[in-house]
């Protein structure tokens, strides 16, 4: 018991003198996912955005953290009334999502994360845009799925663009309907151990099919 | 017993983890300051943190950080923010606070920043300052696909409604070059036959950037008085495409693949006006609707992490053959044209170290027109190549400098006989050197000087241009530009081939313009002063003797271009308006004294307006041209040039619907012009007899028929 005791007093100042404060990876990111999911405005998303980096920067391995740093801003970036801005926010964006890619390039999120950046940009300037992105999106969307088709928010993400495309160019509720309904089954099958993996879209899906759905029985009725 | 000794180790060992632990201090310490550019401005949403903590914070609007960390000891402190390098210091944090003042250095790069305009209208995707691009080329009526047709909608340019080439401020269209890729394309117009408008040979969907110059160009560009049009072909081809096309004026099909690192895109066109010149009647005789054929291929390869190979080859056929009535000989002559043209080019852009880029190309081009005019066939053969070199070196954060070198190569054969008795041949080489350094001052302030140093061999004379342009940024979404420039450009070969001792003609440029955009709104003016000397000046046309010409020839050309753009106001609809200014005068040719040319027009006006109609997934655009009267030479009248014509309008109309058919994206397009069936006179043509009556006859050079369609339908496969 003895020696027990005064091993364990040492080994209690061996951590003490070490490093004041160990790096709790997956306290600091539920905090940080925590915030990101109440912040809003420029200035506090940009707070919330730093803060994933940092945790990126610090751990040189992990592609998560600047994941969420780039979600948080492209979603900010879609309510930025100034065209400039958005656009220089999604330059942020882009970048942190560049450094994510070069971590780990065969993750399927990432490249859904992609997709989801595109639209946002289209309309800084429709015109000149409009095609050419709306072209990269669907293309990363067939990225993320050869890396992983269950992925559910490809076929969210798939879904809620048709939903918004006019017919003429390929879009519509009626093509979008079955690509969301795939969503919503892949959303269900959906399954990972990670209490740190992203999980929008479910419910954006969910409210999407209803959508479809009353304006169906809308127009019947 | 043994319980008491067991809770007095106990005890003991609490006391000193107790004391280790207050000796330690596990308290938090702060990390304060703020945080500035080098012009002592704060730095907002900096992200400042420990190097391998998470601790770390965000500065404020101000600049002022404070963070919070119970890190101690040796530490590093790290500063990022977009704009800026990144910023690192080492750090002894004690118990005490720490304060600090940093200093961020600013990234300079190409989007942010003042950029040069004087002259110059820039458009890509890339650059936020977008004023042309292939999709507004295809979309503006007046134009017809044609991309000269749409810089003609541009400020600057003159209507020249017969010619159909691009004519800049007061100067003549061979005063315009083009270029592709930075590579000279010495025959960039179809043929045509006299008095009928031509058009460029390359598609506007072909270009991912179209730079169009008015003035003041780079040190890069030589041999033209007045402006230059530069092309870039575009890019990788994203993915794997085919079409085909049915017009009423030919077929097309084309198709593109993509491999990881590489490309290839292929377009063929067939065209004919045979069924278009049933439909709209044409007051000209044709005994042979123009027909055309023509191939172009492009290969694209990524090369290393930088590196970009382009290859552009383009081959077409034409022939079309004609009545002519020959009004000031009074004769009806037949004319037939035939034309063979090929031209290729191969471009490489690329990094060879981080200081250094590279632009490196060659290009080859041939043509040939054979022309039979009453009987008397004419070959003109041009062989042409170039070669050119520019590096680019990054200085400095704020200073790069351009060294080029280029070659270009003419061989030009002219063979009016049937036995090869009458042959004109022809050789130039016309070597080039230029260095042009490119200064970012600071944030607001960009200066750019250039030397170009050319010589022709055929001229047997060379000289030395500088170049000088400058941009100040007067505020956020605003700039001042300015540029002055020496430019020569040798005499055409038409002329030099009678009169070979000819120097070139010379052209001084001053522009200073005023810009302001903003969120998606463009405004433009921009006042010149062109001084033009050693003009070429005959005693008569098509003189074989080169003592009838001279260099003595000179003019002027000054105006004002305004220049709107709006793609916001109007929700889904995107319109500009252009109105140039201009005020010229010049002795050349054949002229007794200098006056305005018969190719200019005091105003010029374009009013450009398109909308897409949700609804009926319908493109519209619609263009409003006017240009005041063009000046004409009244053979009854002494005065020289006295005559003016009735001004120019024009009203044209394009729709494009989009639809699907068996699950394929189409399109179906149709482009009106001259709806509104305005009479449209360009000038005067005037016997060379005169009548009975001692006065000479004259004809209106007038388009070939009056309102006029083309429609389109386009299917992706």
């Amino acid at each position: 018991m003895k020696p027990t005791a005064v091993m364990l007093l040492f080994l209690t100042l061996a951590a003490m003198t070490g490093q004041a404060q160990e790096r709790d990876y997956e306290g600091a990111m539920l905090n940080a996912i925590t915030m990101m999911n109440s912040v809003s405005g420029i200035e506090e998303t940009v707070r919330c955005a730093n803060m994933f980096e940092r945790i990126a920067r610090a751990e040189k391995d992990k592609w998560l953290p600047y994941y969420y740093s780039a979600y948080s801003l492209i979603v900010l970036s879609y309510e930025v009334g100034d065209l400039q801005e958005r656009d220089e926010i999604l330059d942020i964006a882009q970048g942190l999502l560049d450094s994510a890619l070069y971590r780990a390039p065969e993750e399927s999120e990432l490249h859904v994360l992609q997709a989801f950046l595109y639209p946002s940009r289209i309309l800084v300037d429709p015109t000149a845009r409009g095609m050419s992105y709306v072209e990269k999106m669907f293309k990363t969307l067939e990225t993320a799925k050869k890396y992983n088709p269950d992925n559910p928010r490809i076929y969210f993400l798939e879904g809620v663009n048709l939903l918004n495309m006019p017919p003429s160019f390929g879009g519509g509720a009626e093509v979008a309907k079955p690509v969301l309904e795939l969503a919503a089954k892949k959303f269900d099958a959906f399954h990972t151990d990670d209490p740190l993996w992203p999980t929008w879209g479910e419910e954006e899906t969910r409210i999407e099919l209803e959508k479809i759905e009353n304006a169906v029985t809308q127009e019947a009725g | 017993m043994i319980e008491i000794r067991h809770k007095m180790y106990l005890k003991s060992i609490l006391s000193i983890l107790l004391l280790s632990l207050s000796m330690h201090g596990m308290a938090q310490i702060s990390v304060k300051g703020s945080i500035a550019d080098q012009r002592g401005n704060g730095v907002a949403y900096a992200n400042v943190y420990l190097e391998g903590s998470y601790d770390g914070t965000t500065s404020d609007s101000a600049g002022y950080f404070e963070m919070l960390t119970y890190e101690t000891g040796e530490q590093i402190l790290a500063v990022s923010c977009i704009g800026f390098e990144l910023f690192s210091m080492e750090l002894l944090l004690g118990p005490a606070d720490t304060l600090l003042r940093i200093s961020l250095k600013e990234k300079v790069s190409e989007l942010n920043e003042v950029s040069i305009t004087a002259g110059v209208f820039s458009a890509s995707d890339k650059k936020k300052s977008v004023t042309l691009n292939a999709m507004d080329i295809s979309t503006t009526p007046s134009a017809v696909g044609d991309i000269y047709g749409a810089f003609a909608t541009l400020p600057g340019s003159q209507k020249v409604g017969e010619e159909g080439m691009l004519f800049v401020r007061g100067g003549e269209a061979s005063e315009t070059k083009t270029y592709m890729d930075g590579m000279l394309v010495r025959s960039p117009y179809f043929s045509s036959m006299p008095q009928i408008p031509t058009r460029g040979r390359f598609s506007p969907l072909l270009f991912s950037e179209t730079v169009f110059s008015t003035g003041g160009y780079s040190a890069e560009y030589g041999d033209a008085l007045s402006s230059i049009v530069d092309l870039t072909t575009s890019g990788l081809e994203p993915d794997d495409k085919a079409s085909v096309s049915l017009m009423t004026v030919g077929a097309s099909a084309s198709f593109s693949k993509r491999w990881e690192n590489s490309s290839l895109a292929a377009t063929g066109l067939f065209a004919s006006n045979a069924l278009h010149h049933r439909i709209f009647k044409q007051n000209v005789d044709w005994i042979k609707d123009p027909v055309l054929g023509d191939g172009m291929v492009m290969f694209r390869q990524k090369l290393g992490e930088t590196g970009l190979l382009k290859t552009f080859c383009s081959f077409n056929a034409q022939t079309m053959e004609m009545n002519y009535d020959h009004f000031e000989a009074g004769t009806i002559d037949r004319i037939r044209i035939r034309n063979r043209n090929l031209y290729a080019n191969t471009t490489y852009t690329g990094t060879l170290s981080e200081k250094w880029l590279i632009r490196t190309g060659i290009s080859f081009g041939r043509d040939l027109e054979d022309i039979t005019y009453a009987g008397q066939p004419v070959l003109t053969t041009q062989n042409s190549g170039s070669g050119k070199l520019v590096l680019t070196h990054l200085t400095r954060d704020n200073l790069k400098i351009r060294w080029g070198t280029d070659v270009n190569w003419e061989n030009y054969l002219l063979d009016g006989s049937t036995d090869g008795s009458d042959v004109v041949h022809m050789n130039d080489i016309q070597p080039s050197l230029f260095v042009e350094p490119e200064w970012k001052i600071n944030e607001k302030l960009a200066i750019r000087a250039g030397a170009r140093a050319e010589y022709s061999s055929i001229l047997e004379s060379g000289s030395v241009l500088p170049r000088l342009s400058a941009a100040y940024k007067t505020g956020k979404f605003s700039q001042v530009s300015l540029a002055w420039g020496k430019f020569r450009q040798k005499p055409v070969n038409e002329i030099l081939m009678f009169a070979p001792g000819l120097q070139s003609a010379r052209a001084d440029h001053y522009i200073l313009n005023y810009q302001y955009k903003r969120q998606l709104r463009t405004f433009r003016i921009e006042t010149y002063y062109k001084k033009y000397d050693d003009l070429v000046k005959y005693r008569v046309p098509y003189s074989s003797d080169p003592r009838d010409y001279s260099n003595a020839g000179y003019g002027y050309a000054g105006g004002v271009d305004v220049f709107w753009r709006d793609r916001r106001t109007i929700k889904g609809a995107d319109y500009w308006i252009s109105y140039s200014y201009l005020n010229t005068k010049r002795d050349h040719r054949d002229y007794p004294l200098s006056v305005m040319p018969d190719y200019a027009s005091a105003h010029n006006l374009s009013v450009v307006y398109k909308h897409f109609i949700s609804p009926i997934s319908t493109y519209l655009g619609t263009t409003y041209s006017y240009a005041s009267g063009r000046p004409y030479d009244n053979k009854n009248d002494p005065a020289f040039m006295s005559g003016r014509t009735i001004s120019y309008h024009d009203v044209s109309l394009n729709l494009t619907y989009l639809t699907r058919i068996f699950h394929r994206d189409c399109i179906l397009h149709m482009n009106v012009t001259n709806l509104l069936g305005f009479d449209h006179v360009f000038g005067y043509l005037y016997s060379e007899t005169p009548g009975e009556d001692g006065k000479y006859a004259s004809k209106a050079i007038v388009p070939t028929t009056g309102r006029q369609a083309i429609l389109v339908f386009i299917m992706m496969l």
